[in-house]
């Protein structure tokens, strides 16, 4: 059984979600049974391979326990210890290190099914406990946010404090309706974005006719593929939390028509932008500010966005397209920047249609382009 | 503790440097998100600068990015945060 992927699952999904929607009909918290539906979906789904299950569960474990320490740590000896702040963030990142580079190295993989996922999910707590905007870790409460079926495997990464608003308050019967019927619809349309075009896509990535009639159908073939794909399991997701009463954030808005790089990655995986922006972005761009590391504040930035975006490539993997990626993004992040505040030309005509046109068509082929670095089949990468 | 006349004119011109412009004051209602103003790193500059004038140390996840969309609103903000 895969997550979203088979009919074995989909079938399963139905089952499980009865239940939660008999709860959020009677208005009643679903949290309980959430818990327990997802423990049993990962068991299942994880089957297959006791080691992964076994890592996850140490994960979660882990995961706990240093977030009750640091919450301790902080409401008894308070925010000012640097180090203590610094050890558990490492701590935090160490089973997405762990398992990027027991990948390079050739160890055995101590990865596990949405490492990538759940490790961001986790170290959002830790940040917030340090920032003070989360004081005491709930047991059951942090389990269920890590645990959270739709979105364990593949995102998208919600945030706690707005995930346990979800989980808190059972939106009621009329609410719950709305939610349900929002979410049914997600999940049709995103097994209509996977199994119709990411589908088709795929079965033409296969055709060696295809493939070797050059790189510029294979680009735009791939680019769609992983759109479609991503964005149709996104979808599954989130309406699968819909059921169960939580709204997790949406993932992808439209991204082919974005106007410029910076609008994109408003618009693409965006609970992993916004994740990267206010946790690494900003807060390495505040410290560059405060300090004076560089002579002004937009050359922080633009440092700012090349750390960031190389970073997003690097939690895609390690190998070399995917790093690749991300420093191309952050380069072209930076000249869209520059682009923008110097040039008189956009000032004039950044409101025409003619100009916004253009803009989409030259954002759309610098983001396909990208994809193609991240498909791994130029020759360089 | 409320904020002072001469803290408040500072975060006034803090955002008038922030967004590149004295004219967004004389608007105070008006949206800077939306006239593309206030983007990731104009949200950075004016919280580095609000801890720099008032001593407030404001996380970026402690912030809805609404609350500061108007000249008017993020001084209300900073009074806010002031009052806690």
């Amino acid at each position: 059984m895969t997550l979203f992927g088979d009919l074995a699952f989909f079938l399963y999904l139905a089952a499980i979600c009865l239940p939660a929607v008999a709860l959020g009909l009677a208005g009643r918290p679903i949290r309980w049974y959430g818990t327990a539906a997802s423990a049993l979906t990962i068991v299942l789904v994880l089957a297959p391979s006791r080691r992964q299950l076994a890592l996850l569960v140490l994960f979660v474990t882990g995961q706990l326990l240093l977030a009750s320490g640091h919450a301790w740590f902080v409401r008894h000896r308070g925010r000012a210890a640097t180090w203590e702040r610094r050890a558990v963030v490492i701590a935090a990142l160490l089973p997405l290190l762990a398992a990027k580079i027991s990948g390079v190295v050739q160890l055995p993989s101590v990865g596990f099914l949405g490492v990538s996922y759940l490790t961001f999910r986790a170290v959002q707590v830790i940040l917030e406990i340090s920032d003070g905007l989360i004081e005491r870790i709930r047991p059951w409460h942090y389990v269920y946010f890590l645990s959270f079926f739709p979105a364990v495997s593949a995102g998208p990464i919600d945030r706690s404090r707005r995930f346990d608003q979800d989980a808190d308050n059972p939106p009621g019967r009329s609410d719950y309706t709305r939610l349900l019927g929002q979410g049914l619809w997600y999940l049709v349309l995103g097994a209509a974005y996977k199994f119709g075009p990411a589908a088709w896509c795929e079965y033409f990535l296969r055709d060696p006719d295809v493939v070797g009639a050059g790189i510029l159908p294979y680009m735009y073939l791939y680019g769609f593929e992983l759109y479609f794909d991503f964005a149709g399991y996104s979808l599954m997701a989130v309406g699968a939390s819909y059921v169960f009463g939580v709204r997790t954030p949406l993932n992808f808005r439209a991204p082919f028509v974005a106007e410029s790089i910076k609008d994109f990655w408003n618009r693409w995986h965006i609970t992993l932008s916004f994740w990267l922006r206010d946790y690494l972005f900003s807060r390495l761009t505040m410290a560059f500010i405060r300090r004076k590391v560089f002579a002004d504040r937009v050359t922080a930035a633009r440092v700012g966005f090349v750390v960031n975006m190389a970073v997003m490539g690097f939690w895609h993997g390690t190998s070399p397209q995917y790093v690749f990626y991300g420093i191309y993004h952050g380069v072209l992040m930076v000249l869209n920047d520059v682009y923008e505040r110097r040039s008189g030309f956009h000032q004039r005509h950044r409101r025409a249609t003619w100009y916004r046109v253009v803009s989409i068509l030259v954002t759309f082929h610098a983001v396909m382009f990208g994809f193609l670095i991240f498909s791994g089949r130029l020759p360089a990468a | 503790m409320p904020i002072t006349v001469s803290q408040r004119e500072a975060v006034r011109q803090l955002i008038a440097h922030t967004c590149g412009s004295a004219a967004v004051l004389d608007e105070p209602d008006a949206d800077l998100t939306e006239a593309g103003l206030l983007d990731s790193l104009a949200l950075v500059e004016l919280l580095v600068g609000i801890s720099e004038i008032v001593g407030l140390d404001i996380p970026p996840t402690d912030v809805d990015r609404s609350e500061l969309a108007t000249v008017n609103l993020i001084l209300a903000f900073v009074d806010d945060r002031m009052d806690q």
